[in-house]
């Protein structure tokens, strides 16, 4: 069955204040029944062996498990960066390694002013190439991250080519629901006007058959139901796609709605959503 | 939501007979829309790292989480075997260790005819303490499991009063729902009947705080609903202490029904069970 994990960042509010810590955040996956968590590198740099340990430890109890630690990456920098970047990711691989953390989710990179997606293309693979050599020598798959933004790959097209490209056991792909081109939520400026493409949808059929792992974005659920994202179609892409995996909830909507109150809501409409699609299964199958 | 896994035992004569290796396991396990594996030690082909990296790779795409290692170890031996047995269980936290699985299960003593279970205890203690200090030091959990057929710990306060002598964040509890004295699967007396002088239900009671992860046992389930353990007793009160992990499928009926035919009968059940209580 698909499950259903709470990336930390969704409670960047509550971080951020202080309101809650990181075992807090696993706390409340758990009193919403949740699978799983997840997790980023900018909320692990503080953290110990013995923290991270910890929170092992507190997941296997609370019956949930980490199932990927994301990187960030500025897409602003200019390609000079690259090389840090690098190192920072092979940083992140071996914590996840010592974590027994499966994968590590890695954007691309942006496309510095003056290139194009395709003169920039080149490096961006070597970039990935050599992250994905690191991750293989420790057991870490490295999960290629859609993203918008100025950067790539920000297209179905794209994320194939470069998986395709690449051609690694230890490269698979992370579907982000609102990060491909089209989408309203990866639109810059224009998101809290703008309107979702049609593409979008194009763009996630094409590369949920490669996905091992799903993150729905939720901006605007104070309805109970998600406005930006069609999430009765992306789960039906997803199911046709023989998904099974966990569809890692991410709230970016927090200049509308706090995240305590956003978060359940956003969890109720996945499982809404997956509960209804499985009656709709069944019903065709019978 | 509690996750079903399958355990690879639960297909042991399969294996026995050569048609299903752990591939097979975990090609299941994606066919019945599962979300776990359970690898029980003797079914590894081997412990060569590409072949265990090959399963770590399959169940990642397959949408798995691989819950556990069974090993079966015998803590109430007595010298080098003892030893034997302390090393086999150290082998296999390795072997967790490696593939990034974070718990071994691991039993407790069969008890000798010529020994009482306070006999025994001491030993079954300080093995116990020993090897929880090695997977420590491997971050892997061990995740005691109650047992029955001369096994202890074999009712529910057994196994907390073992926890509890342990007292160790690496050393949990793995609950079956068939191995408690007076389980119609786990008596001395005539398989299929409850012992009634065992209150099997109260040590699955008594132990459920402390599980991190259940294995539930299907005995007779051809009609569709296991007929020997009640299904509706025991979630409630895995729902009551807010259990949330995985919950493995481990039949046993291969006396009355074949492997393959039972797998997705026990899987349907237990997922209907779950959604009636809500879990």
């Amino acid at each position: 069955m698909i499950k259903l994990s709470l990336q930390a960042l969704s409670c960047k509010d509550a971080l951020d204040s202080g309101e809650m810590d990181l075992e807090d955040v696993f706390h409340m996956a758990a009193r919403l029944r949740m699978d799983g968590v997840d997790l980023e590198d900018r909320l692990l740099i503080q953290a110990d062996d013995a923290y991270l340990e910890n929170l092992r430890l507190l997941a296997l109890r609370l019956g949930l498990r980490i199932g990927y630690i994301g990187v960030i990456v500025d897409f602003n920098a200019p390609a000079t960066e690259i090389e840090r970047e690098i190192t920072r990711i092979h940083s992140c691989v071996d914590m996840a390694a010592r974590m027994g953390v499966r994968v590590l989710r890695v954007p691309g990179n942006g496309v510095p002013p003056g290139e194009t997606d395709e003169s920039f293309w080149p490096l961006v693979v070597d970039k990935m190439r050599r992250a994905v050599e690191y991750g293989r020598k420790r057991g870490v798959v490295i999960g290629l991250h859609n993203h918008n933004h100025g950067a790539i790959p920000a297209t179905g097209v794209q994320v194939v080519r470069m998986l395709d490209e690449i051609d690694s056991p230890y490269l698979s792909h992370i579907l982000d629901t609102g990060q491909y081109r089209g989408s309203r939520g990866a639109n810059g400026a224009d998101r809290e006007t703008g309107e979702t493409d049609e593409s979008l949808y194009e763009h996630i059929q094409a590369t949920a058959p490669r996905a091992v792992i799903a993150r729905a974005k939720f901006y605007r659920v104070a309805s109970g139901e998600e406005k930006w994202l069609d999430y009765r179609r992306i789960v039906s892409i997803l199911r046709a796609a023989g998904f099974n995996g966990w569809i890692s909830v991410v709230y970016e909507g927090h200049s509308a709605m706090p995240s305590g109150e956003a978060i359940p809501l956003a969890v109720q409409h996945l499982r809404n959503v997956l509960g209804e699609d499985r009656r709709q299964a069944s019903g065709r199958r019978s | 939501m509690i996750k079903l896994s399958l355990q690879s035992l639960s297909y042991r004569d399969t294996f026995k007979a050569g048609n299903i290796d752990l591939m097979g396991i975990i090609d299941q396990a994606y066919e019945l829309q599962m979300d776990g594996v359970d690898l029980h030690y003797t079914h590894f082909a081997s412990t060569d790292p590409e072949y265990l990296e090959e399963l770590r790779l399959a169940t990642l795409r397959r949408g798995l989480h691989m819950c556990y290692i069974g090993v079966s170890n015998n803590f109430g031996k007595k010298g080098a075997e003892l030893e034997q047995q302390a090393q086999l269980v150290r082998d296999w936290v390795d072997v967790a260790a490696t593939m990034g699985i974070q718990m071994v299960r691991v039993f407790g003593a069969w008890v000798p005819e010529d020994e009482t279970e306070e006999d025994v205890w001491p030993r079954l203690l300080e093995t116990t303490r020993q090897v929880t200090a090695y997977a420590r030091s491997r971050r892997v959990v061990l995740g005691l499991h109650n047992h029955n057929h001369g096994c202890m710990p074999a009712t529910g306060e057994q196994v907390v009063r073992l926890m509890d002598a342990v007292d160790d964040p690496y050393y949990s509890h793995i609950l079956d729902t068939g191995q408690y004295r007076g389980s119609p699967g786990a008596s001395f007396g005539e398989r299929g009947k409850e012992d009634p002088e065992h209150n099997f239900y109260g040590s699955i009671e008594t132990s459920a705080p402390r599980a991190v992860h259940v294995r539930a046992k299907i005995y007779r389930i051809a009609s569709g609903e296991e007929a020997w353990l009640d299904y509706n007793r025991i979630m409630p009160i895995l729902k009551k202490v807010g259990f949330n992990g995985w919950m493995s499928v481990v039949f046993e009926g291969q006396d009355e029904l074949d492997e393959p035919a039972a797998a997705p009968l026990a899987t349907a059940y237990l997922r209907r069970m779950l959604a009636q209580h809500d879990m």
